[in-house]
């Protein structure tokens, strides 16, 4: 099959039961998409399949054909997102292993509340971070949709 | 004194990060404007820092020459670092580097950073003070700071006086900076990379002159984190992100309950599926190893085991509960502290107050599952982890596959998704390895979420008895402990079993109750070191977390108990003690003690020396129908010199969090395992839950205190403190759900 | 058990045929609790009709339907109804807050790796639709105003309920999950049945 990965179109050969996220990983070696818990519980999977958040362990590829992913890889080529751009002032990572998956939930966010509120940033972000870096994710959120 | 607050909405000031390279607003802002055609005003990125890469080989490559074992120079000036600290989220790649980059003088922007190895010949980054390499514990700026600073100066010193030579001056007369040697008399300039062969000849001086304080740059900045950049576009590669040629990949299965046996396994179903190349018994478990991940799993899951329970099949949380119940009644005891009488004054005593405490059992639940990436051949074992504990590996991986020390290299991957203590434990990482011996392949072995979470280390329960008499003026006379715990250090630190065996208490279960910062003259703590099938180790705050829970909600027992202002009783506690009161007062002050709160509020706060750091916290709840809204945390700390602001505050309002997730999540047994074997059933703190943090540093001493872990240790308890003040209800154990509560 | 099928469920209700379609709705709830009133004299054809409703309700009221027809701002989980896990919201359009949409983790099929429930569609109905804590008479009126169910009149609500893939879903919900404890075909009858019998409420 064919996967539209970041704007590019790749040639996959795999079951079409397997999980998005390990195709990724695996076939593609795009590995910025983390794997946790491979229950939809902890965030750490999430791409964007046209433009909308997806737990990508809890996605068989078979679905994505036909269909826009972008990767944590594919937010930008050179960190130049605005979310990047403030996840490196506002220092957010800690471990950094959750972080993919907070970039692309908060990139999901900002493409519908482009301005949100805390409420707004409570209900959208439910990632897991054992780390602790929530309010440092928050500060960032706010910081990005200030436009920095 | 340092302040960062957090009020939530993006407008609070941020500690202000400093870097060597200057890029100028100008030129931020221009780029800042193009980008999507935002405006981006005020946009100051992060000065360019060193930058996290791979892993160390023992020796240096082609064309890098050693200025000692812990700088790498080529011939261009490419400054390479090594990383002895396993970077696990405490920020430690880039605080000890820096420090030896400042006093070095090379040009921070540019250095490169690569992780440590241990093998025999690698053996130069053990913690100099335990001699042995490990991350953990909080002690890695304590214990490497000196080393750090003198390494650096001793390579500055070399290359300095490699560059006098050629010019025939004297090496006072020179200076190093940026990378480069500087004759200022003359203007001549020779870099690093130019001298660095002649460097390499000289040896290294015994005692280097420190550069003084006013002229070092990078230490106790807030410097960029020199990991954040990858973290943010998905380039960091995490031990479960490795890769080397010609890899295959293992999914494993072990027995779900603990001390569980494979009966048989029908691997007909495994064997031709799909990209599987092979099935492999290990130690007590079967490996499928395939070309990819997704594939080893799906076979392993075909396959059909029949395991055998083991003799814990019967145990349950029921059955743990009682057998810590009965020693916490009857022993029997050792007891590592016996100061003055404790006995006299609880002997006829008027006021004696005794209260028992519980603390649960404790996932890691690092994001990152478990896993290893292992090449062994017949004289030759690779491994490259996520690992916290590269010697302890080393040697268990020395014994296992029989193999020479100089057969044996540990790499470190330099991105760790989470340690907390558990990647201490080399567990994994013999399996890889036999794994991979099998299969005579390169093998990446990868534990899926819910085997991390049935085969954990585990946090242990503990219960306590604390008993207290006051005297006249409300104070306790004498406090008697009674700890009931398993041993937490013997799985990471084999050495302790003759002291486990001999004195009977393990030294880390006994933190926070060995020494107090109180004024407790006549105190006795009494340690039952109980044996249970659950295998536990560390996890972070060690044994102070759970004694100090019990410590810190006794205090605020015994204050309530002679109504007195909690706050105002440990003032009295710590009357002999300034550094602690001002840290205390601080909390107190920052965190709005005594200001009027609505009914259904209320404030707790706890105090802790911890890790060679005293802090104080003040933690405001709402409580509203059973649901907890935890409002503020403050925290006051003193860990002494503050070496990196942001990344201390970072792991005092992260840790904090951390803390919570201990009021939150427990693990329960039955029939012999994890009752919660994902993260669906172990549910960690939400964003949403996160409430407002102030955090302030004091340096009330000279000494390097820990901050990596100190913070969760003082949560718990000002939490049972803030929901008693708003609700009246004492709660002795967590979680907060065991009690009907749940965080909102 | 023999359900016939037959023309007796499209009979109406007529003065002076309530004795025969009795005995026609007597063969088709054989294997009902009904039994004991049928052999009770005069059948009651609207009786019969809000009997039918009082059963469809025990598929209504299960686990399966009500966890996405709530009366608060989030789903329902599990058998025993609890909040739904990872804080997951209805959302301004019942499809979930941003970045958290019920899309964002529930496919259209049910997911094995996984665990998670899936069927085309999956999201909340609407509060108007929300079915906690009614009745079975008020559950009945509910589902059946034309300004609260979506404009469906009873040809319509018949097609949801027998056809609307995330309905059916009901009766494969994956994993440990109970299905409703009238079977699927049955269902589908007893709803036919009890539109083509004047769709009747109870009080």
């Amino acid at each position: 099959m064919e996967l539209n990965v970041n704007g590019k179109t790749l040639p996959v050969e795999v079951d079409p039961n397997t999980p998005l996220l390990w195709v990724l990983r695996e076939q593609l070696a795009l590995t910025g998409t983390k794997f946790g818990c491979g229950v939809a519980a902890c965030g750490a999977c999430t791409v964007h399949v046209n433009g909308v958040a997806v737990r990508s362990c809890s996605y068989p590829v078979s679905f994505a054909a036909g269909k826009r992913i972008t990767t944590i890889e594919g937010l930008s080529s050179d960190r130049s997102h605005p979310l990047q751009r403030a996840w490196i002032v506002e220092q957010v990572p800690q471990c950094g292993y959750c972080q993919s998956g907070m970039l692309m939930s908060a990139a999901a966010l900002l493409a519908v509340h482009p301005h949100p509120t805390d409420a707004q940033v409570d209900a959208a972000i439910t990632n897991i971070c054992r780390c602790g870096t929530y309010p440092r994710v928050r500060r960032a959120i706010h910081r990005a949709a200030r436009g920095g | 004194m340092t302040v960062s607050e957090n009020d939530g909405t993006g407008a609070s000031e941020r500690t202000r990060s400093t870097g060597k390279v200057d890029l100028g607003r100008r030129t931020l802002l221009k780029a800042s404007l193009s980008v999507g055609g935002v405006l981006m005003l005020g946009f100051t990125l992060p000065a360019k820092t060193a930058s996290l890469l791979g892993a160390a080989t023992p020796s240096p490559s082609e064309g890098e020459v050693a200025v000692t074992a812990w700088v790498r120079i080529t011939a261009d000036n490419q400054v390479t670092l090594i990383v002895s600290q396993a970077e696990i989220g405490q920020g430690i790649s880039t605080t000890l580097p820096a420090i030896l980059a400042d006093e070095l003088g090379a040009d921070w922007s540019r250095v490169k950073l690569v992780t440590a190895p241990f093998s025999s010949t690698a053996t130069a980054y053990r913690n100099p003070q335990r001699n042995w390499m490990f991350t953990g514990n909080s002690e890695s700026v304590e214990s490497f700071y000196e080393l750090m600073r003198k390494t650096g100066a001793a390579a500055r010193e070399m290359l300095t006086r490699a560059a006098a030579a050629r010019w025939g001056v004297d090496a006072d007369a020179c200076r190093a900076e940026e990378s480069v040697v500087i004759h200022p008399a003359s203007g001549r300039r020779l870099t690093f990379g130019d001298v660095a062969g002649d460097a390499a000849r000289l040896s290294p001086p015994e005692k280097p002159t420190l550069k003084a304080a006013r002229d070092l740059k990078l230490i106790g900045k807030s410097l960029p984190k020199v990991d954040v950049p990858s973290k943010v576009d998905g380039s960091a590669v995490f031990g479960i992100d490795f890769r080397v040629p010609g890899m295959l990949v293992a999914a494993i299965r072990t027995p779900p309950t603990i001390g569980g046996t494979i009966k048989s396994f029908d691997d007909t179903a495994v064997r031709g599926a799909p990209g599987v190349r092979g099935v492999v018994p290990v130690l007590n478990g079967v490996a499928v190893i395939a070309d990819t991940y997704w594939q080893a799993r799906t076979a392993l899951a075909a396959a059909h085991f029949d395991f055998d329970a083991g003799p814990n099949a019967d145990l349950d949380t029921a059955a743990l509960r009682a057998a810590y119940r009965k020693a916490l009644e009857d022993g029997p005891w050792a007891t590592p502290v016996n100061q003055g009488d404790a006995a006299a004054p609880l002997r006829g005593a008027v006021h004696v107050i005794r209260q028992d405490y519980e603390n649960p059992f404790a996932a890691h639940a690092t994001m990152e599952p478990m896993n290893c990436t292992a090449l062994v051949t017949a004289d030759r074992c690779e491994i490259w982890a996520p690992t916290q504990g590269q010697e302890l590996a080393f040697v268990a991986l020395k014994a296992v596959l029989g193999l020479r020390d100089d057969q044996i290299t540990v790499n470190r991957t330099p991105y760790i998704g989470g340690g907390f203590g558990r990647r201490l434990l080399p567990d994994f990482v013999i399996q890889a390895a036999l794994v991979s011996k099998a299969v005579g392949k390169p093998v990446k072995l990868i534990w899926d979420r819910e085997e991390d979470m049935r085969h954990d280390w585990y946090r242990p329960a503990t219960m306590l008895r604390l008993t207290a008499s006051l005297g006249a003026d409300g104070l306790p006379a004498a406090l008697a402990a009674r700890v009931v715990s398993p041993t937490i250090l013997l799985p990471v630190f084999p050495p302790i079993a003759t002291m486990l065996k001999e004195q009977g208490f393990d030294p880390s279960a006994m933190e926070g109750m060995m020494e107090t910062p109180y004024d407790l003259p006549n105190r006795r703590v009494d340690f039952h070191l109980l044996t249970i099938p659950i295998p536990t180790s560390v996890m972070r705050t060690t044994g102070y977390g759970p004694n100090i829970f019990a410590l810190e909600s006794f205090i605020d027992e015994l204050a309530h108990s002679v109504r007195m202002d909690p706050y105002r009783y440990r003032r009295r506690l710590l009357r002999k003690n300034p550094r602690a009161l001002a840290v205390l007062d601080r909390a107190a002050a920052l965190g709005g003690w005594g200001k009027p709160l609505p009914k259904g509020q209320g404030r707790g706060i706890a105090f802790a020396d911890a890790f060679g750091t005293l802090l104080a916290q003040v933690i405001e709840v709402q409580v509203e129908n059973r649901d907890v809204r935890v409002k503020h945390i403050t925290s006051v700390v003193d860990c002494g010199r503050v070496l990196d602001p942001g990344i201390a505050t970072n792991n005092i309002e992260g840790g904090a969090i951390f803390g919570l997730a201990y009021c939150k999540a427990e693990v329960t047994f039955k029939g012999g395992r994890a009752e919660q074997e994902n993260l669906n059933r172990y549910e960690l703190p939400y964003l949403a839950e996160t409430p407002q943090f102030r955090t302030e540093f004091i340096a009330g001493a000279e000494q390097l205190g820990g901050v990596g872990e100190v913070s969760p240790v003082t949560v718990p308890p000002a939490l049972a403190n803030a929901i008693f003040t708003a609700t009246g209800e004492r709660i002795r154990s967590m979680p907060i759900s065991r009690h009907g509560l749940r965080f909102a | 058990m023999t359900r016939k099928r037959n023309a007796c469920f499209r009979v109406r209700l007529a003065t002076g045929g309530a004795a025969a379609l009795g005995l026609a709705f007597g063969v088709a709830f054989t294997a009902s609790a009904q039994v004991d009133q049928l052999k009770v004299a005069e059948p009651d054809p609207r009786a019969q009709s809000e009997q039918a409703f009082r059963r469809m309700a025990t598929v209504l009221t299960h686990p399966r339907c009500l966890n996405c027809h709530t009366r608060v701002d989030y789903p329902k989980q599990g058998d025993d109804r609890h909040r739904h896990q990872f804080r997951v919201l209805r959302g301004s359009d019942d499809r979930g807050a941003a970045a958290m949409m019920c899309s964002t983790c529930h496919q259209p099929v049910n997911n094995a790796a996984s665990g998670v429930p899936g069927a085309p569609n999956w999201h909340l109905a609407p509060l108007r639709m929300a079915w906690e804590d009614l009745s079975v008479g008020e559950l009945c009126r509910t589902i059946k105003d034309t300004s609260k169910n979506g404009a469906r009149n009873i040809p319509a609500l018949v097609e949801h309920l027998t056809g609307d893939p995330l309905v059916q879903w009901a009766w494969n919900p994956g994993g440990n999950r109970a299905p409703p404890p009238i079977g699927q075909s049955e269902f589908h009858e007893l709803v036919r049945g009890w539109a083509d019998s004047g769709a009747a409420c109870p009080k």
